[in-house]
């Protein structure tokens, strides 16, 4: 049903983003990007200064944005090779939107393009178009933000993390209780499954996520579901000797790392 | 990297995530009296709570605040998504039974790892606090919390939660027996403000200070009470002035105090200084002047006397009371009425075999005799004195020792000689 090929390129347990055809690949203790595309050859990498460590990465086209312990906030040109230091001060995780607008964190504050938006911010998302923003407050609610009219929808109860807005402004966010919870524009608050790390598939019109076990010091089993509002979730990968974790999608591509390794792969995801 | 600045912004307070090992179906250590994810949920609810008394973090949060399942991704994923600069995993030890300290695990063993520095100075406050064999800070970057957090981690064992040789470690949390969840709370906070170079609120229970650095300290004339330094250990520097009429300066206690405590003053001396400066304590009685000669002693704590206090601990000097010369403001100490350490709870004390003299203050109504037993009961010692008691423990093996008034056979101090 699915092919699968192992990059044995990286060893440890990196962060990892996808977009378009594309995907970034940080490793363990944050001193290389790599950017490889859907046939798992690295195109780009980025490589830290001795003593720094990057971290954060987001990459839209190829464009890559990321933070460095020593620089700040980094834009990197994959075409040019061009650099460009936006902030020198300690910000959160960075997010591009396909329209070119940059969004981060700094001193609790949601950051566009270097303005302001007075909200205070543990973590945010923003739509692909760049026209919804989704952020988490100091007690975990979620907020939904409409970037054109400023209509703010918050939903509490949860103690919600890393949310993910769909492009049509519906949001997808874990809780730390382990529930994935799609918040669509109705208004409506539905638990999706139980599990982490959602990521949703615009071409397949469904999330994946990981489903994750533990000893309380370690992860002893990780697999990747795969489900469609309104259905039944079902197991993306079922291989015994690896642990997908991660996963991240782009044109016709499931990206995950093992758990175990640190290792990143990839599938197929044309025919699910 | 040759690059561009663009824009530019301020940097504001720190952020810290407490993450309480465990919860839910996992029980984590499993103690007779007591489980981890009980003790450590606890333990972090406290250090939350002193965390965000101190100025210069601006946030807390702890992933899980209640008895619950959180799986391990969940805690770094929440942690990294919401960009915390420190985390900070709380969690007791187990193994046979037999094995008792204290360890501490990091990312990185380099000294200059901010990771290792918090681990490093977590794990010598809780030293401090419990006394226990110093395990050491080690490599953790196998553990999950600490491999997958962007932000520096550290995940600390306190104690071996099953201990079960010379006394039941469970019952100590179980029972909070000389405030053991506190004092390891404390610890925790104590050690990351140091780290961090902040002030570190204090020990609720136990002895603890009011420099003129501390909240609660103020003086009439900023201007005119100088700021000299006055060298360790208490924070460098002393505020002094000439000890005219309108002079105050003055120490409150921003928690409440209550019952008898020992109040001391730290003062440095000098051949300007007051022969007689007036200390006006107030307590429950109202108040008291007590006059100290700050010509010569300082440098150390010098007992202004016991008071019993009822809630709210105000210490002034007062130029008006006090003779020509210059007065000195530092720090005063309030010692609860049977500690005698640093970091000492009120009921317990630690210390190494051959242990040195114990002072221990007898309650105000106490009889004035105490009797020492050992675990087994038998009596080691009767001891008898006014206001406190003198013991030096002699050729006694390791082990915990009660300290007992014969008149209300109820245990009045924990000692535990190793």
């Amino acid at each position: 049903m699915f092919s699968a090929a192992w990059l044995l390129l990286v060893v440890g347990y990196p962060a990892l983003v996808s977009s378009g055809g594309y995907a970034a690949f940080l490793d363990e203790g944050g001193s290389e990007i790599l950017v490889m595309d859907g046939t798992g050859e690295t195109v780009y990498t980025v490589y830290a200064d001795p003593g720094e460590r990057l971290s954060y990465p987001n990459l839209r086209g190829l464009k890559l944005v990321f933070i460095s312990s020593s620089a700040g906030l980094v834009t990197h040109d994959i075409l040019t090779g061009d650099t460009e230091i936006l902030c020198e001060e300690h910000t959160g995780a960075p997010w591009i939107s396909s329209t070119g607008d940059l969004w981060y964190t700094l001193d609790d504050s949601l950051y566009r393009n270097g303005l302001s938006s007075g909200n205070a911010v543990p973590a945010f998302n923003v739509s692909v178009e760049g026209d919804y923003a989704s952020f988490t407050d100091r007690s975990d609610n979620i907020h939904i933000l409409n970037i054109e009219s400023g209509q703010d929808r918050t939903v509490q109860g949860y103690r919600f993390y890393s949310p993910v807005v769909l492009p049509d402004g519906a949001v997808i966010a874990p809780t730390l209780t382990g529930e994935i919870i799609y918040l669509p524009a109705d208004g409506s608050i539905n638990v999706m499954g139980n599990g982490e790390q959602p990521c949703w598939s615009s071409e397949l019109g469904g999330l994946f996520y990981s489903v994750l076990e533990d000893n309380g010091d370690v992860i002893t089993a990780a697999d990747i579901w795969f489900v469609r509002p309104g259905s039944n979730p079902v197991s993306v990968t079922r291989t015994s000797d690896v642990s997908e974790t991660r996963p991240g999608c782009s044109a016709g591509v499931l990206w995950f790392i093992d758990e175990r390794t640190g290792v990143p792969g990839f599938m197929s995801i044309d025919d699910l | 990297m040759i690059c561009s600045l663009v824009f530019s912004f301020v940097i504001a307070g720190i952020t810290v995530c407490i993450d309480p090992g465990h919860g839910g179906s996992s029980s984590g250590a499993v103690g007779d009296y007591i489980l981890e994810k009980d003790v450590v949920l606890e333990v972090a609810l406290q250090v939350h709570n002193l965390l965000n008394q101190v100025p210069g973090i601006s946030y807390t949060s702890l992933t899980r605040d209640g008895d619950y399942d959180v799986s391990l991704q969940a805690r770094t994923d929440y942690a990294n998504s919401a960009g915390f600069d420190w985390f900070i995993s709380i969690h007791e030890n187990a193994f046979d039974t037999t094995v008792q300290g204290t360890e501490t695990f990091c990312g990185s063993l380099d000294p200059q790892d901010p990771s290792y520095q918090l681990a490093f100075q977590v794990q010598n406050s809780i030293l401090d606090a419990y006394g226990y064999t110093n395990r050491g800070v080690k490599d953790g970057s196998y553990l999950h919390v600490i491999r997958e957090t962007v932000m520096p981690a550290i995940l600390g064992e306190g104690s071996f939660l099953d201990y079960d040789v010379q006394w039941n470690e469970s019952y100590l949390y179980a029972f909070n027996v000389g405030d053991h969840v506190g004092l390891q709370s404390w610890a925790y906070a104590h050690g990351i403000c140091e780290n961090l170079g902040l002030w570190t609120p204090p020990y609720g229970n136990g002895v603890f200070v009011i420099d003129n650095l501390s909240p609660g300290f103020a003086v009439d004339d900023s201007l005119a009470w100088e700021l000299v330094c006055s060298g360790a250990p208490w924070m460098m520097n002393c505020r002094a002035t000439d000890a005219v009429p309108e002079r105050t300066a003055s120490w409150t206690s921003l928690i409440q105090i209550n019952g008898l405590f020992t109040l001391s003053s730290w003062w440095t001396s000098g051949s300007d200084r007051s022969s007689s400066v007036c200390y006006r304590v107030f307590h429950a009685g109202g108040y008291s002047d007590v006059y100290m000669n700050q010509l010569t002693g300082g440098a150390e704590w010098v007992p202004l006397g016991s008071f019993t206090f009822d809630g709210d601990c105000t210490v002034q000097i007062l130029g008006s009371q006090s003779s020509a010369g210059t007065i000195v403001a530092d720090a005063v100490k309030l010692t609860p009425p049977l500690g005698t350490g640093e970091y000492e709870p009120a009921c317990l004390s630690v210390t190494r075999n051959p242990a040195s003299s114990f002072t221990i203050v007898l309650p105000p109504e106490a009889s004035g005799e105490i009797v020492i037993y050992d675990s087994a009961g038998r009596r080691i010692a009767r001891l008898q004195g006014s206001g406190t008691v003198e013991w030096t423990p002699v050729n006694l093996p390791d082990g915990v020792y009660f300290a007992m008034e014969t008149d209300k056979f109820s245990s009045v101090r924990l000692i535990y000689i190793r």
